[in-house]
């Protein structure tokens, strides 16, 4: 009778336990990362019978052995690891997606191709003032989309490269919180609501960190895990079994931008990432707008190198030789980390300014500003504006004693801007004009083009130039004084600052060579951009180099957004895989709930039935 | 597949439902914008092939603005050229008369008054300018008269070089003449006179008085008064051919523009009746997911429990 009630009570103590774990279950249903349980019923041992112990009828009855977490670590492994894959490939995306939409909206091949098009209404209206703004107003445009692509682009890389820290900093968070994890787990009790609470939280904590880098795990006693940075022993090892974490960090190279590397603040290791996990797609995109940013650099430039050279052979309205069009540096400014003022530094470039290559630095004093190149070379001092170099500095007021600045030349597409040219310096007329008498036996006409370096013994131009003989000509000056007699058989004649050849013409023929005055109505000069437009570099014409840069761009994130899907269904796969086994069906905890009433109902009735013995016992006392 | 009534089974549904509303709403931009490609990444090479045909558009609309201009400029020229032919068969027609010896001298000297306006005439519409106030017949001069007179009253030509040139198709074409190319140019030692030097000495000559000189002389006004006419003929198909040169590049670009409109909507337009009958499909199916979706999870066997 004791032993009913023995049987009984435990009985209602397991189911009981039994009870509350499913109650638990659905209570954390919606729990992200909660393991559903199961409590292990186990008989209880009735002891040995011995030669002075009598057998026992019965049994112990039941006592609950400890919490399973139902996880299946092979699962839970692929399900990180996929989950890993695809962080990677949708960072990648993301910011892949940010640089395309940049691209895009920075319109520099139509920029570009608006510069042209405004060349060739230039050579329609050479005298056109209106032209010639107009063209100067699309040159503007242009150096304007690629020094504002080049800003967003290096705004672009240093979000980067500060989420590529922030990621960093929580993998430290990760590591850090597991190895306190690590800790708790050694002192519990194994099979407890506490170490399954912890497990749980363990396995969280592993599957942010996968999600962040790739990460291998071995699990030793009580479900401490020692947590490696890839696979393989020559891995990195992160989280020791036991004691502290190491720290990763981002470094910066030279050259090659931000760089992981295990252990910052002591031994600062490279690493070689594997590629998995956020961070490592954030150190592909990375690397992709650097390559973005060295093709813009490139591309800018080509396009100033272009269009300087073409500007420069021309002559403008005024009868001047064509300037350059763009200017391609510019100073840019970066305030020391330890600057304790606010004042705001404003720099105006001369044009034509020859900037110092090392750079300068720029220190406030006690009450004075002191602006110097880095080398020390040369300095000027003063309360602002500083001229150095063909710089102007203006400086605001909030400056403090001490407060630094460093002042770099930048070229590239940063340092593009058109130079200070009015509407009369565009350069639309041929250098030379050329004309042939009316009687001339061929309709050719001698071929001029400028070189710094001929220096033939002529008097300058203008000329008459007058066929003598088969193949002989005089240079004769506008007095009718021969200058010189030169082949005339389409052979190379170096001239002062000039070369030309003349053709062959018939005794008698004459041409005049001259300088282009002021007020030329001549456009051969603007129509010789469209052969710079035509000309082909080293990948294709300014334009198709540009067209290539967007389409290897597009290729590369249409490439990438296609296997984010692909990773993004695997991904979903095995999340589906290990919630299966691990994740709370409220059907089946209805089910379950209802079974262990019953039997909890049950116990419950062993006990009355007990208690029903002992008064029917009491009764026969009465 | 999970169980509805599971935390991951009712993400995942909830994860279609989604993916579906993201796939209506990338093709009701599609069908909005009526274009297939809209950024690099939705198919790189279209793009980049529809940003060369766009550019080539532009340039050739730029063109066809330049040609426009040009062959404003060549009509203009037409009508100057036409405007110093008639002067010079009226002066021609002046010439034969003033040769009979039936007109005395008292006519000669109207004629030759006549001669003397027409001269003046034929100086002013070389003089003719264009739209952007550009000599018409100055070569590249853009500003002065094309012809001044010398110490001795001789109109010299002041320009120089080439008229401007029109790219049209892979030549260029000069839009325009000069001066000398129309109306030749004065070289007493090649025996060369302009036309405003021939109407000079036709004046003279009509008011010269020993007949047998007068003779001599109006019979070699004459010829090159015929000499000049041929020159202007010359001069005149020149400048039509070449308006016809450039009304044949604009014809051109009008084709190749509508070839390139045509291949830039193969390469971005979307295929309009299939991508609206695929957002129908694409809607039934999201109506019929979420309807099931709400019913199935309304099952529940706690429902059951009493």
């Amino acid at each position: 009778m004791m032993d009913l009630l023995a049987l009984g009570s435990v009985g209602v103590r397991a189911f009981q336990a039994a009870l509350n774990i499913t109650g638990e279950n659905v209570a954390n249903a919606d729990t992200p990362g909660y393991v559903r349980r199961e409590v292990q019923l186990r008989t209880i041992p009735t002891g040995p019978g011995g030669p002075i112990q009598k057998e026992s009828f019965s049994g112990a009855g039941v006592r609950p052995d400890g919490i399973t977490r139902s996880s299946d670590a092979l699962k839970i492994n692929s399900a990180r690891i996929a989950a890993g894959d695809h962080a990677r490939l949708e960072t990648r995306a993301d910011w892949l997606r940010r640089l395309e939409s940049l691209a895009v909206n920075a319109e520099i091949g139509t920029r570009m191709a608006g510069l042209f098009d405004a060349g060739s209404d230039l050579a329609a209206a050479p005298t056109s003032v209106a032209a010639r703004s107009l063209f100067l107003g699309a040159a503007d445009q242009a150096a304007a989309g690629f020094r504002g692509h080049a800003d967003d682009l290096e705004r672009l890389e240093a979000d980067i490269t500060t989420a590529t820290r922030s990621a960093a900093e929580e993998v430290n968070g990760l590591t850090r919180a597991l190895a306190r994890v690590n800790e708790e787990l050694r002192r519990t009790l194994a099979g407890g609501t506490t170490a399954a609470g912890l497990l749980d939280t363990r396995d969280r904590l592993l599957g942010d960190l996968a999600s962040l880098v790739r990460i291998s795990v071995s699990e030793g006693e009580k479900g401490v895990v020692s947590v490696r940075l890839g696979s393989g022993a020559a891995a990195a090892l992160i989280v020791p079994a036991v004691g502290n974490p190491v720290r990763i960090g981002v470094q910066d190279t030279a050259g090659a931008g931000a760089e992981i590397v295990l252990d910052p603040g002591h031994d600062p290791t490279p690493l070689r990432l594997p590629a998995s996990g956020r961070l490592a797609g954030l150190v592909e995109a990375a690397r992709a707008v650097r390559a973005a940013r060295a093709d813009h650099d490139a591309l800018a430039g080509r396009f100033a190198a272009a269009l300087n050279d073409w500007h420069s052979a021309g002559t403008d309205a005024l009868g001047q030789p064509g300037t350059p069009l763009f200017a391609t540096e510019t100073l840019k400014v970066r305030a020391g980390l330890a600057n304790a003022g606010t004042a705001a530094v404003d720099i105006s470039l001369a044009d034509g300014a020859s900037l110092f290559p090392g750079g300068y630095r720029l220190i406030r004093g006690a009450s004075d500003f002191t602006l110097e190149r880095s080398d020390g070379s040369a300095s000027v001092t003063g309360p602002g504006p500083l001229i150095l170099d063909g710089i102007t500095l203006r400086l605001g007021p909030g400056a403090v004693p001490g407060d630094a600045w460093d002042l770099q030349p930048a070229s590239g597409a940063a340092g593009l801007s058109l130079r200070p040219i009015t509407a009369a310096g565009v350069a639309a007329a041929r250098r030379f004009t050329v004309d042939a008498g009316v009687a001339n036996s061929t309709p050719a006409l001698p071929t001029v083009f400028a070189d710094p370096t001929a220096a033939g013994l002529i008097a300058p131009p203008p000329w008459t130039i007058q066929i003598t003989a088969p193949g002989t000509a005089d240079i004769l000056d506008p007095a009718g004084t021969v200058l010189a007699s030169v082949p005339a058989d389409g052979s190379l004649i170096e001239g002062p600052g000039f070369r030309f050849s003349l053709p062959a013409g018939a005794v008698g023929d004459r041409f005049r060579l001259a300088l282009t005055g002021p007020a030329s109505a001549d456009n051969g000069h603007a129509l010789v951009l469209a052969g710079v437009r035509a000309l082909a570099g080293p990948d294709g014409t300014l334009e198709a180099a540009q067209d290539a840069a967007m389409a290897r761009m597009g290729a590369a994130l249409s490439d990438t957004e296609r296997l984010a899907e692909a990773a993004a269904a695997v991904k979903d796969d095995t999340q589906r895989a290990a919630d299966l086994v691990s994740g709370v069906d409220l059907n089946r905890e209805a089910a379950e709930l209802t079974r262990l009433q019953v039997a909890y109902r049950a116990n419950a009735q062993v006990i009355a039935t007990a208690r029903a013995l002992f008064d029917t016992i009491f009764g026969l006392a009465a | 597949m999970n169980p509805v009534s599971s935390r991951s089974g009712h993400l995942g549904a909830v994860m279609r439902l989604t993916a579906l509303d993201e796939q209506i709403s990338r093709q009701q931009q599609q069908i909005s914008t009526a274009r297939r490609v809209t950024r690099p990444a939705d198919d790189p090479v279209a793009f980049a092939r529809a940003a060369t045909i766009r550019r080539v558009q532009a340039a050739g609309d730029a063109d066809g603005r330049a040609i426009q201009a040009a062959e404003r400029r060549l009509a203009s020229t037409d009508v100057a050229l036409d405007g110093i032919n008639n002067i010079l068969l009226r002066a021609r027609d002046l010439a034969l008369q003033g040769a009979t010896g039936t007109v005395n001298a008292q006519d000669r000297a109207l004629l030759a008054r006549e001669v003397a306006e027409l001269r003046a005439a034929a100086l002013g519409l070389a003089e003719t300018r264009d739209a952007d106030g550009r000599p018409l017949f100055g070569g590249s001069q853009s500003s002065g008269p094309a012809y001044a007179p010398d110490a001795n009253g001789v109109p010299v030509w002041q320009g120089s070089g080439q008229p401007p040139a029109v790219q049209a198709g892979g030549s260029q074409i000069a839009a325009g003449i000069t001066g000398p190319e129309a109306f030749g140019d004065d070289d007493a030692l090649a025996e060369r006179e302009s036309l405003f030097t021939s109407l000079s000495a036709l004046e003279t000559a009509l008011t010269e008085p020993d007949p047998v000189l007068r003779g001599e002389a109006m019979a070699t006004r004459l010829t090159r008064l015929d000499g000049h006419v041929d020159r202007l003929a010359t001069a005149r198909a020149t400048v039509g051919a070449r308006g016809a040169r450039l009304e044949a590049e604009t014809e051109r670009l009008a084709t190749t523009r509508l070839d390139q409109s045509r291949a830039l909507s193969a390469l971005e337009d979307l295929d309009m009746p299939e991508a609206i009958a695929r957002m129908q499909r694409l809607l039934t199916v999201l109506e019929a997911a979420q309807a099931s979706f709400a019913r199935v999870s309304a099952l529940s066997l706690w429902d059951q429990l009493r």
